[in-house]
């Protein structure tokens, strides 16, 4: 094992760029050593390192399964900045992985609501695409739950400020294998060709089927939206303990000891950042906890 | 463990013993306030009495017969395990790539010299943070593994002392590796280790008489009542929880000064901030090189950048971060580490420049 | 590359944060190959001309000359960064704002009308956008160096804006204020002198200026339970950074 206070380096391999202020970039761990004990699992995050800069928490994008470990970085504060400055080839610090990530057990046999917004897509691409990855897991025809009854269905809610702001707009279509995917934006130039919805993702409740009982939700997203969400979800009745968020905080050490991300009793970077609504009910309405 | 007795002025025999392969590290007076610091056996504070009160700490001389007369300075011992500005690694950014350094460096094993029950409480929780999260902390795990604590059973506690009502103290349980505990003519001594017991290895000990025995249970009982603060722990965590909007956390917040004092003097405070410091010869323009360091130095829940992300603080108001002080010490601890994060050594009482009583507070929150 | 041009600038002030930078003795030359120090009348003669990376200024503004210069300065400058507590807060000579400038003058001028000033002394914020402001009387040339660093490799310098008294406790200095009931600023007051006078047993009279969201109200009145006047508490607050202290006293209550 090696050291996860100590960064290791990482290089460039490819830079996609998402949207006018995100991109998803793929590292190659320079020590063959670490790449091979590098293992995490869907929902964890990085301690991405830009040396005399400072460090910036990212989850992972990418499924254990895929061939390269990618993050989706929005530029939001100095790390991210410098990040966006770099070019394929170069090389940064990473620590990790750390957190608990996605509980995947849940969603055996059940059906599987993936909700995000914004850039909180990241953290769910990674169970997205293992899903993809996984060969088990019954293709769906055309968004509609086809194929065969029993089999559980999985559907993403997305929404994003503009359709100019949607993450991995490529690689949607490819989701429609496996999910049926619904597309939000709070307000569309009435210029660009937009034929998804506008509103709030809890407009898309009629066009979605699943049966509350049996749903797993996984979100990331705006902390007053996956409130809100939750309110509805729990209306619909999907029950509290299956309802799953992904939370941020101020990370700084990214193990426990340093008291930053505190989310009430909760070490945000070693107990989450997902949790299980159920277990942090109490918290989520107070304000400044 | 096994209890014996050496005569009072023998106490100087273990000093110099420990002196060789130990640096000492205990009690001190510097102006007129007991330090901890490098030490010897002459600068005991021995006769010192030290006054507490709500923001308030006087010290006089000469006032008692017996050595370990005083009772707890501001600083706690997590000072030297936990040191307030620490280099975690030294970093380099070249051309050739990025690469971070621990420096280690051999140290003299320390002994923690007069370490009150309340501290040595204290480092069984740092233990729980520190050593048995998902990392364990090299740094602290190194320095915990290389020092030897010498603890003594307090005699008198200060006003400010509330350790008996979270069971943390006064007297010392565990976690040592020799106690002393002062009766009236002799130091009576258990070993609570082997590293323990070699340190009395050829020393003049003596057997323990029954009525010494006694005489230390009465100075501890005595010790039991005169200690006059108490804290109803009971109803923890709950009372807590339900009390977030409580019209109390806005009056505290009107008095607090979010200094940082409270949390920096806590024994059991442990929050520390990262950063990489960096000189200006660290960087060569020409051929794009950074050097420095990375730093982890001791920070507070009451910084207000604490709890700041980009687009916002969770926590900007003083209100919320006395809040969030109090509940994590009282009610958080309990569900993080089994059990309060407060050992009732009473510092923040007696170090908080407007004197905030956290007893006090969490009966205001009750009512 | 081609280094940063840096301009050092002066208004009403003492010299003493320029002092504080040429103190920075060996580390000046480090400081001279990453930046090109294109005007800084306390070390060289350089002409003023053309336009600044980083603009760094000293002193407040307390003559209307000065208000049209610092316009022209800023329009100059890339970024502005004000340093000492005459750039940030007005300085000393701010206590004039609570005065009446005419009683001032003739108190102390044999023939008060030549002189020809502002009845106040303001901080440069109030004039113009400042984009960085490093407090202190004078300036620590740590922060200053880390700061120019900051700009230079793109990220906000980490000076810390909380209280003294953090940076006393990791000194390891028993609080004055408690074991000696001495009327110490510190716990209303930044960070980064380095704990200067508590170290040598003295109270802090606040040259870093105010922390981050000071209770000074609160501390005041502890102040008065241990003996002080009001007006002994006051008198504390004007010094270097008066309008500061006075200005987050009133924000708060």
């Amino acid at each position: 094992m090696y050291d996860k206070s100590i960064p290791f380096e990482a290089k460039i391999r490819w830079i996609k760029k998402e949207t006018r202020d995100t991109a998803t970039y793929a590292f190659k761990i320079t020590s063959r050593e670490i790449e091979r004990a590098y293992r995490f699992i869907p929902g964890q995050f990085n301690m991405l390192y830009m040396p005399g800069i400072g460090e910036a928490a990212i989850s992972i994008s990418s499924a254990p399964s895929d061939h390269d470990l990618t993050h989706t970085i929005r530029v939001a504060g100095d790390v991210t900045t410098a990040i966006s400055r770099l070019d394929t080839g170069d090389v940064l610090g990473i620590r990790g992985p750390f957190g608990n990530g996605w509980p995947l057990e849940e969603i055996e046999e059940r059906d599987l609501m993936i909700i995000a917004g914004g850039v909180g897509i990241a953290p769910l691409r990674s169970v997205i695409r293992h899903i993809l990855n996984d060969r088990t897991e019954p293709r769906h025809v055309k968004g509609v739950r086809g194929g065969k009854i029993s089999s559980p269905a999985r559907i993403i809610l997305y929404g994003s400020k503009t359709p100019k702001d949607i993450i991995f707009r490529d690689e949607f279509p490819r989701y429609r294998d496996a999910f049926q995917t619904f597309l939000t934006v709070d307000k569309a130039d009435p210029e660009e060709y937009w034929r998804g919805d506008i509103g709030l993702i809890t407009g898309m409740w009629n066009k979605t089927s699943f049966n509350p009982l049996n749903t797993v939700v996984f979100m990331c997203g705006p902390e007053v939206m996956m409130q809100s969400m939750v309110k509805e979800l729990i209306l619909k009745g999907v029950p509290g303990e299956k309802i799953f968020i992904s939370i941020e905080r101020n990370m700084n050490c990214g193990m426990g000891i340093c008291g930053h991300c505190f989310f009430g009793p909760k070490f945000v970077c070693k107990d989450g950042p997902v949790f299980r609504f159920t277990d942090i009910e109490g918290f989520l309405g107070i304000k400044e906890i | 463990m096994t209890i014996t007795k050496i005569k009072k002025d023998h106490l100087r025999l273990i000093f110099d013993r420990l002196k060789d392969s130990y640096k000492l590290v205990g009690p001190r007076v510097e102006n007129d306030v007991i330090v901890l610091t490098e030490m010897d056996f002459h600068d005991i504070p021995a006769g010192y009495k030290d006054l507490h009160g709500k923001g308030v700490y006087r010290l006089s001389g000469n006032k008692d017969s017996n050595t370990f007369s005083f009772s707890l300075g501001p600083d706690s011992f997590k000072r030297f395990l936990s040191p307030p500005v620490r280099e975690i690694f030294a970093f380099k950014k070249s051309k050739k790539g990025i690469s971070a350094n621990v420096s280690s460096k051999e140290e003299k094993p320390t002994a923690f010299i007069g370490m009150r029950a309340c501290d040595i409480s204290a480092l069984k929780l740092y233990d729980k943070v520190f050593l048995e999260g998902p990392v364990r902390d090299t740094g602290y795990d190194s320095l915990k593994r290389n020092s030897l604590i010498i603890a003594v059973n307090c005699l008198y506690p200060n006003g400010n002392c509330f350790c008996d009502s979270l069971g943390t103290g006064p007297e010392v349980r565990d976690g040592f590796d020799l106690a002393i505990t002062e009766i009236q003519d002799s130091f009576l001594l258990e070993t609570g280790s082997s590293k323990g017991s070699e340190i009395l290895n050829g020393l003049t000990i003596e057997e323990v008489s029954d009525k010494e025995m006694d005489e230390k249970n009465s100075r501890t009982e005595d010790c039991k009542k005169t200690i006059k603060r108490h804290i109803k722990v009971n109803d923890l965590p709950w009372v807590i929880y339900r009390n977030p909007e409580h019209p109390r956390w806005t009056d505290v917040a009107s008095r607090c000064l979010a200094c940082g004092n409270c949390t920096q003097v806590c024994p059991t405070c442990f929050c520390n901030s990262s950063y990489d410091r960096l000189e200006l010869s660290g960087i060569s323009k020409k051929s794009r090189e950074i050097s420095g360091n990375k730093v982890r130095a001791w920070d507070s829940c009451f910084s207000k950048n604490f709890a700041r992300v980009h687009g916002g603080n969770f926590r900007p108001s003083r209100r919320a971060r006395y809040r969030h002080w109090m509940t994590h010490k009282l009610a958080y601890w309990i569900e993080q580490f089994g059990s309060p994060g407060c050992v009732g050594c009473g510092r923040c009482i007696t170090w908080c420049p407007v004197g905030i009583d956290i007893t006090e507070e969490l009966e205001a929150i009750r009512k | 590359m081609k280094r940063p041009r840096i301009g050092v600038f002066k208004f009403t002030s003492c010299d003493g944060c320029q002092l504080s930078i040429m103190n920075l003795e060996e580390k000046f030359l480090d400081l001279l190959e990453l930046f090109d120090i294109a005007y800084f009348r306390e070390t060289t003669d350089r002409p003023l001309t053309g336009h600044f990376d980083i603009s760094i200024v000293e002193g407040s503004i307390s003559t209307a000359w000065q208000k049209n210069d610092i316009v022209d300065i800023r329009e100059r400058s890339r970024y502005l960064i004000t340093i000492g507590a005459c750039a940030t807060a007005g300085g000393l000579q701010a206590l004039r704002n609570w005065g009446s400038i005419t009683d001032y003058k003739n108190y102390i001028y044999p023939s008060p009308v030549i002189i020809n000033v502002l009845s106040t002394s303001t901080p440069i914020s109030e004039h113009v956008y400042v984009d960085y402001e490093l407090w202190g009387c004078p300036i620590n040339e740590k922060a200053f160096s880390e700061t120019l660093i900051s700009f230079l490799i793109g990220k906000k310098p980490g000076i810390p804006i909380y209280s003294l008294c953090m940076e006393c406790k990791r000194m390891g200095l028993p609080c004055i204020l408690v074991s000696k009931s001495e009327p110490c600023l510190g716990p209303v007051t930044r960070a980064g002198c380095g704990a200067l006078c508590p170290y040598f047993q003295k109270p802090c009279y606040g040259c870093f200026g105010p922390k981050e969201d000071a209770n000074i109200e609160s501390l005041l009145k502890q102040f008065q339970n241990m003996g002080l006047t009001q007006k002994e508490c006051i008198l504390l607050l004007d010094k270097m950074n008066t309008y500061a202290y006075r200005k987050a006293k009133i924000e708060r209550s």
